[in-house]
């Protein structure tokens, strides 16, 4: 589906097409968000909500294109290479496997991403200000998550912590990959590898660290409401005004030279207030924490 | 609409037991299947479920166990499951097919596992006859952790594995079982329940309308008294109440009815005894007026033969004193007397012939008669009366009148004597012709008698009251002509009974015709004639009325004739033609005796033939011609009018005879000698009969002994050997029939005596007997002596060769044998003494006895109207009815008389 958006400006508007991967709602909040933001921005905005439904001849028309999720980022990459490319809301494994072919590209500012994960750095962080006594940070990583790991390991060395990680394969038993690690930190942090924590280890992870009285942090509001004791994690709304700000910057930009793919700057913060106080954790308020962590 | 016709014939009680059981039984079965349906599925479901639950609760309980392949932990969960006895094995299955742990040892080997996408792995499938299994696969249940869910394919890979459950469906099958029993108990606990429901509706529907039905029935058949017990509610108690209601209305009307028909009845009753009262006086007033009738019946023969009596004696007297020398004056006094005597007899008659007419007492016979002998019989009656008033009868034939008819003869004779009688009552000068027509048709012939006279005539005025009884022209007639008036009457009322009429044509001065108009049965169409081949008449006759009469009487006798009414004319033809065979010669009464003779003298001179003098009504003036002249005018016959067919058949034949040969004064000289020498027994009662026969045997030759009587002949025949037995059949004593059977059982040779029976009935049973008793022939009366001779020869084997042709049938004439007509009539008064004798002294067998002698007298001497007279008075005799007797009697009576007249 093509919707124009007529030029707000009869100097050459910026056109930008909003590629969403499917019509959900996530997706009509994100576009939404990114429209309101740019109402008043010399952008002339067009959203289509099926990537099935687009066409080279279609990218040609405009100047940016914007896709929104993973099966977005795959058609805007497969059918253009001309157009300058922002992805957005997409993780950033995800982006790595799609976007090796291009990393010319990337480099020439003609495709980024705004990931959808938070930096770990901003994980620790929370960790700390509501267990400042951890010192070992268990995890469990795939081949998926090695990128993840390495940024883990920066961010842990920066608070001082140790890494108690270990891979975790397909036909391992899961259990007993776990149980020796979870025993054996102060705290779990899972990492957003689908690879590792899908449903099902989530659950166990969050049983045997619950067990073994240990918080997790995790990476997302739903974790937390699971049980998991604290995550900062992206919404539509922040992502969606993340990305106006980087359309923006790209439109500002008088290259119109993108940056280079990265991080969130907005975050939101969740603590489980319950599982705080099986822990026997008083966590500070959220605006405390939100405070705390924006410095 | 089968149905319907099938339910609309069954009775109410089929129809209501089906109407209540029909739909409760169908209920009841079907509740009851589907319920033991319902159970044993719930109870296999049930099982399913139950199966199904466990399977998920292990399903669910072994996640951590076999995400952890913690067999100790499956083991535990395990015994949870193995606690139902239905429940044989619990197997867990890894996803590489490989069992990790399981609690029994069925080969589950071909039991295929299913994966996830397929939806069906809680069907059960059956390892073994009771055994089934079924799985389930054990997923990781896992919980939300992504706030972006676009990316499925985070979510797959969750079973780890397989629960499979072996059942054991033994206890479900015999929890079934008893279901099934259950079931089936309480369904026939229904189904009885149900009949037992469907009986007592039906009996409380039925019993109602079965008592209802009852009570019409009873009703129908007159149980007034029936009543429907009213036992029960709602529509069939007023249904019940209504028919009482009916049946109580019905009752009381009937009881009303009955009431009103007993009163009816009872009405009815009395009426109907009024009604017998009034019968019973009525009989009782019929009776009286029968007694009444007959009393006046009996009066009036009574006195009419009381009146009868001395009047017989009086004219029997006056005609005796006629005969005596007497002078003119005497003479004339005596011939008043007895011409007053006779017209008071007939004066008498004709009441006693009206009462009888009035009380229909009259019956018509259908007879065999000959009217031309009747006719004649009645002119030679009125012949004398015609005679003495100077008036001229004549008689016209008709050609054709067929010889014998079927009527009554004694009715038709009276019409016309009396017709004729009054005619020649009032007929000063003139004549009275009698003629007759006749249309002979098929079995009938339709007459037309007329009597025709030149006399006073009646005029217009007259006629109105001439049929009326005792009313006679003129009331100056009565003292003229007497009469009682009742002739005409009589003779009216007599035609019409006969199915004829009677008309009257007058005109005053002029002359009457009275015609009678009768159609009578024809007996033998037949006409009565004698052959006269080429004979021929000359006539001469100067009365047209004469000339008529014996032109038709010509006709009648199928001759050739001519007529003239001149001398001269007859001298001419005389004198030009060639001979005829007779001359009848008319005397002119206004001419003299002289004229005649010399006239007739003329005549003989150119005619040698026979002369028939005809003579009009005055007998003297034959008389009056001289012995010597009549003489020399032979061949002569003198004839009388009215000409009758005896007189002028006689004379005709003696013409003829004179013709053929010499006169036989012995007509049966040659019956003379041909039974000489044969002893002869005759056996009559009557004794005239029997002097006749006895002169008649003895003639011919024969020796004749007689007998009187049967008994008599038997003992002369048992005596003496005759050669042949005449026997009479009716005699007293002992009849002929049996004295024939008798002298038949004689010993030989007196029983082989041939017998001829001598009757006078025809009667085919009475032939018969006489067969049957042996005798050889039958002769009936009247006595053919020529062929009783013949037969005698017969009978005798004397026939001499040539005489067969000899028989001819002749009656016998008296004066052959020396019997006087006097003496015959002497007989006949006798017999006719002994009758009314008998009858006074009321002696019907006397009378019976007489009236067989009568008969026979009759028979043997061919007196018809004698013998039919006597015939009739004999059967009345034999019915007993002294009426009848009486009347038969008179009858017999008047024919008698009517013989004297005529010997007269």
């Amino acid at each position: 589906m093509l919707i124009l958006v007529a030029p707000t400006a009869l100097a050459e508007p910026a056109r930008v097409l909003l590629l969403a991967s499917k019509d959900s709602s996530v997706y009509q909040e994100v576009i939404r968000v990114i429209r309101q933001q740019l109402a008043d921005a010399d952008i002339q905005l067009a959203a289509v909500m099926d990537p099935n439904s687009t066409s080279e001849k279609i990218f040609e028309q405009f100047d940016l294109i914007v896709p929104i999720g993973t099966l977005a980022t795959q058609t805007a990459l497969e059918t253009t290479v001309t157009k300058p490319i922002l992805s957005t809301l997409i993780p950033l494994h995800t982006f790595g496997l799609l976007s090796s072919p291009f990393t010319t590209a990337i480099r020439q500012g003609r495709i980024t991403a705004l990931y959808l994960e938070q930096p770990l750095d901003r994980q620790l962080q929370l960790l700390k200000l509501l267990q400042p006594q951890v010192q070992s940070l268990g995890t469990v990583i795939s081949d998926n998550s090695k990128q993840h790991l390495s940024d883990l390991q920066k961010a842990a060395t920066a608070q001082g912590w140790s890494i108690n990680a270990k891979e975790l394969q397909e036909d391992d038993n899961p259990v007993a990959t776990l149980t020796p690690i979870i025993v054996n930190s102060d705290a779990f942090i899972a990492l957003p590898d689908r690879a590792v924590f899908n449903r099902s280890t989530a659950k166990w992870i969050l049983l045997m660290t619950f067990r073994q009285q240990i918080p997790l942090i995790a990476f997302s509001r739903s974790y937390v409401e699971a049980g998991a004791l604290a995550a900062i994690y992206s919404t539509p709304e922040s992502v969606g005004l993340e990305t106006a700000d980087w359309i923006q910057h790209w439109q500002q930009n008088a290259a119109l030279k993108l940056p280079p793919p990265g991080y969130p700057q907005r975050f939101h913060l969740s603590v489980n207030r319950g599982t705080a106080n099986s822990l026997g954790i008083t966590p500070p308020t959220d605006a405390e924490l939100m405070k705390r962590l924006s410095k | 609409m089968k149905i319907t016709s099938l339910l609309s014939s069954m009775s109410i009680k089929a129809r209501v037991l089906i109407l209540a059981l029909l739909p409760l039984t169908t209920i009841t079965l079907l509740l009851s299947t589907y319920m033991i349906t319902s159970k044993l599925n719930q109870e296999r479901t049930a099982l399913l479920e139950n199966s199904q639950s466990i399977i998920r609760y292990l399903a669910a309980g072994a996640e951590f166990g076999m995400f952890s392949n913690n067999i100790s932990a499956l083991s535990s969960l395990s015994k949870t499951a193995l606690e139902r006895s239905d429940i044989d094995d619990v197997i867990f299955i890894n996803l590489a097919g490989e069992t990790i742990y399981r609690t029994g040892q069925l080969d589950i080997s071909q039991i295929p596992l299913k994966t996830t996408e397929q939806q069906n792995h809680l069907t059960p499938v059956f390892v073994s006859n009771n055994r089934w299994t079924i799985q389930y696969p054990v997923l990781l249940a896992g919980i939300q952790i992504d706030d972006f869910s676009d990316d499925d394919s985070i979510n797959k890979g969750n079973q780890i594995g397989w629960v499979m459950l072996i059942i054991d469906e033994t206890d479900m099958r015999s929890r079934q079982t008893n279901i099934l029993f259950q079931g089936l108990m309480i369904t026939l606990g229904g189904l009885f329940f149900t009949l037992w429901l469907a009986l007592n509706i039906g009996r409380s529907i039925i019993n109602p309308i079965q008592a209802i039905i009852h009570t019409i029935e009873r009703l129908r058949k007159e149980d007034l008294n029936a009543r429907v017990p009213v036992d029960s509610k709602g529509e069939l108690g007023e249904l019940e109440a209504g028919i009482n209601n009916l049946a109580k209305r019905v009752q009381d009307t009937r009881l009303r009815l009955e009431d009103q028909v007993d009163e009816a009845t009872q009405s009815l009753r009395s009426a109907m005894n009024d009604l017998e009262r009034k019968n019973y006086d009525l009989d009782n007033a019929k009776q009286r007026a029968e007694k009444a009738n007959q009393a006046k019946d009996q009066f009036l023969a009574r006195m009419s033969h009381e009146l009868r009596t001395p009047l017989t004696s009086v004219i029997g007297f006056s005609q005796l004193l006629q005969k005596t020398p007497l002078d003119n004056q005497q003479l004339e006094y005596s011939s008043i007397v007895q011409r007053t005597s006779a017209l008071l007899l007939r004066l008498i008659d004709d009441i006693l012939d009206f009462s009888k007419l009035q009380s229909e007492a009259i019956k018509i016979e259908h007879i065999r008669f000959n009217l031309e002998e009747c006719l004649e019989d009645i002119l030679e009656m009125q012949t004398p009366l015609a005679s003495a008033k100077n008036i001229n009868l004549y008689y016209t034939p008709a050609a054709n009148l067929p010889e014998h008819l079927l009527g009554d003869p004694t009715r038709i004779r009276q019409i016309i004597t009396n017709l004729v009688g009054n005619s020649v009552k009032f007929t000063e000068q003139g004549s009275v012709t009698i003629q007759v027509d006749c249309q002979v048709c098929e079995g009938f012939v339709d007459l037309h008698i007329r009597v025709i006279d030149t006399g006073i005539g009646i005029s217009k005025f007259q006629m109105e009251n001439l049929f009326k009884p005792f009313s006679q022209a003129d009331t100056t007639i009565t003292r003229r002509f007497g009469g009682s008036g009742l002739g005409l009457v009589i003779s009216k009322h007599l035609a019409q009974l006969m199915g004829g009429d009677l008309l009257l044509k007058s005109a005053a001065h002029k002359g009457t015709e009275v015609s009678l108009y009768l159609r009578l049965q024809v007996e033998d169409k037949s006409v009565k004639a004698l052959s006269f081949p080429n004979y021929h008449v000359l006539i001469l006759e100067r009365e047209p009325e004469a000339r008529a009469s014996i032109s038709a009487w010509m006709e009648r006798m199928q001759v050739g004739y001519s007529c003239y009414n001149s001398p001269q004319n007859l001298i001419n033809a005389l004198l030009q033609q060639p001979q005829p065979d007779m001359l009848v010669y008319s005397t002119d009464p206004g001419k003299n005796n002289s004229y005649h003779r010399q006239l007739l003298q003329l005549i003989r001179r150119h005619f040698s033939g026979i002369l028939l003098l005809l003579r009009e009504t005055d007998t003297n003036d034959s008389c009056a011609m001289k012995e010597a002249v009549m003489a020399q005018l032979q061949p002569l016959e003198c004839l009388r009018q009215p000409l009758t067919y005896k007189k002028l058949s006689q004379a005709m034949d003696r013409r003829r005879d004179h013709r053929e040969g010499p006169s036989q004064t012995q007509p049966n000289q040659h019956n003379a000698h041909q039974l000489t020498g044969l002893r002869l027994l005759v056996a009559e009662d009557n004794t005239f009969n029997r002097l006749l026969l006895e002169r008649i045997l003895s003639f011919a030759g024969a020796k004749v002994t007689l007998a009187a009587n049967g008994e008599k002949a038997l003992a002369l025949a048992s005596q003496t050997r005759f050669d042949c037995i005449l026997m009479d059949v009716h005699m007293p004593l002992m009849d002929g029939i049996e004295a024939a059977r008798l002298i038949h059982q004689l010993p030989s040779p007196l029983g082989e005596t041939p017998i001829m029976a001598l009757t006078a009935n025809v009667i085919a049973n009475e032939e018969l007997a006489l067969k049957e008793v042996g005798v050889t022939t039958t002769l009936f009366k009247p006595i053919n002596e020529s062929q009783m001779i013949y037969e005698i020869q017969l009978a005798t084997n004397t026939l001499p060769a040539s005489s067969a042709e000899t028989v001819l049938a002749k009656k016998p004439r008296l004066g052959d044998y020396g019997i006087s007509e006097q003496a015959l009539l002497r007989e006949l008064d006798a017999q006719m003494l002994a009758i009314h004798q008998a009858f006074k002294a009321q002696q019907p067998l006397v009378m019976r006895d007489h009236s067989h002698q009568l008969m026979g007298l009759a028979g043997l001497l061919d007196l018809i109207i004698l013998e039919a007279a006597s015939a009739r008075f004999n059967q009345a005799v034999k019915s007993d009815d002294w009426r009848t007797i009486w009347e038969q009697l008179w009858h017999l009576q008047r024919v008698i008389n009517s013989l004297n007249l005529n010997e007269d």
